[in-house]
């Protein structure tokens, strides 16, 4: 199962495929938030940055879950594994700031703005995410993370 | 220039943080399109997609400058170079496709309750081609180390070839 969740059949870890999903939803949603408050007010773009929060929202459970299965074949005591655990705990603040703008969003779905409360915590969620994308890519490109796992085999892996 | 475009001074290549915002709105849009064709989300949903491909394409504009920045330094003899070829010729295909799907578009987005059949098969096509390019570009990573080690602050590329694990040169090998 851990195999499977790390991807190794495919060759290329799960988690670094999934969180395209959520990152690029996250943006997405509050580009549109950009646009209703700043440019034209429009039903339209408040739900369609609902619907993609809510891609984001969901993508990005799924995406945590796989990432722990990467997480726990870090070894204790690494830098890599004090990058990891504040990459996740970062994530799970991002993931709360995002439900709760979600969640502030149902009641006012069929205006035509998005309110201050949940457009600032799609603000906070993506500098959360900034941060923490920045080091997961520290976790990849740095210490090698997932490179060339599927080509390991057990009694050689780290 | 290269080595900026690299993401050198970001001490993380940036090609693979750019395409995550591409390849997450085409997707979604191919959703969105799937959606308003069965008649679910209407008019909301059909604008939703059809900015979610706009911002697609500005974006992708900037991954287009980085991946080729990326190409440059992957050697002609290394295996990295033929997958990095064929990734570079579907995101073209995948990046045509849909300029012209926002083309079809643009004229009925504003009123329109649901995708037309050619923009949707244009979506479904451009997005499968889009997951077999972004699989290319995740083994170049993790399969051929592209990128890993290059600008890191401490050099562990002797330790991590030790344990078989691929890397990058830092820039300036090339020649």
């Amino acid at each position: 199962m851990k195999e499977l969740l790390q991807g190794r059949p495919f060759g290329h870890p799960l988690h670094p495929f999934l969180i395209h999903f959520p990152i690029g939803l996250f943006v997405m949603s509050l580009l549109l938030d950009l646009m209703v408050r700043f440019g034209t007010p429009s039903n339209a773009l408040v739900q369609g940055a609902y619907y993609t929060l809510l891609g984001g929202v969901v993508t990005g459970i799924i995406a945590a879950l796989v990432g722990l299965a990467d997480f726990v074949d870090i070894p204790s005591g690494t830098t890599a594994k004090q990058i990891a655990t504040g990459h996740m705990a970062l994530n799970v603040l991002m993931l709360i700031a995002f439900g709760a703008s979600l969640y502030l969003r149902t009641e006012t779905l069929g205006g035509t703005t998005v309110p201050n409360l949940p457009f600032m915590l799609s603000l906070a969620g993506i500098a959360l995410m900034g941060i923490s994308g920045y080091l997961g890519g520290m976790l990849v490109y740095h210490h090698a993370i997932g490179v060339g796992r599927h080509r390991e085999n057990e009694e050689a892996r780290p | 220039m290269k080595a900026f475009l690299q993401g050198r001074w970001f001490g993380h290549p940036l090609h693979p943080m750019i395409v995550h915002v591409p390849v997450a709105l085409w997707t979604a849009a191919l959703v969105f399109d799937l959606l308003t064709f069965n008649g679910i989300g209407g008019n909301a949903l059909v604008q939703t997609a059809f900015y979610a491909i706009v911002i697609g394409l500005i974006v992708a504009v900037l991954a287009i400058l980085t991946g080729l920045a990326e190409y440059w330094d992957i050697l002609p003899d290394q295996p990295a170079h033929r997958i990095g070829a064929y990734h570079m010729g579907l995101n073209v295909v995948v990046f045509a496709l849909w300029s012209v799907s926002v083309a079809l578009r643009v004229d009925t987005f504003r009123e329109a309750q649901t995708v037309g059949v050619v923009p949707l098969a244009i979506s479904i096509l451009a997005s499968i081609l889009l997951m077999i390019s972004g699989y290319l570009g995740g083994r170049m990573i993790f399969d051929r180390g592209i990128g890993v080690q290059r600008h890191a602050k401490e050099d562990g590329r002797e330790r991590m070839a030790q344990r078989g694990v691929p890397t990058q040169a830092p820039e300036g090998e090339r020649a």
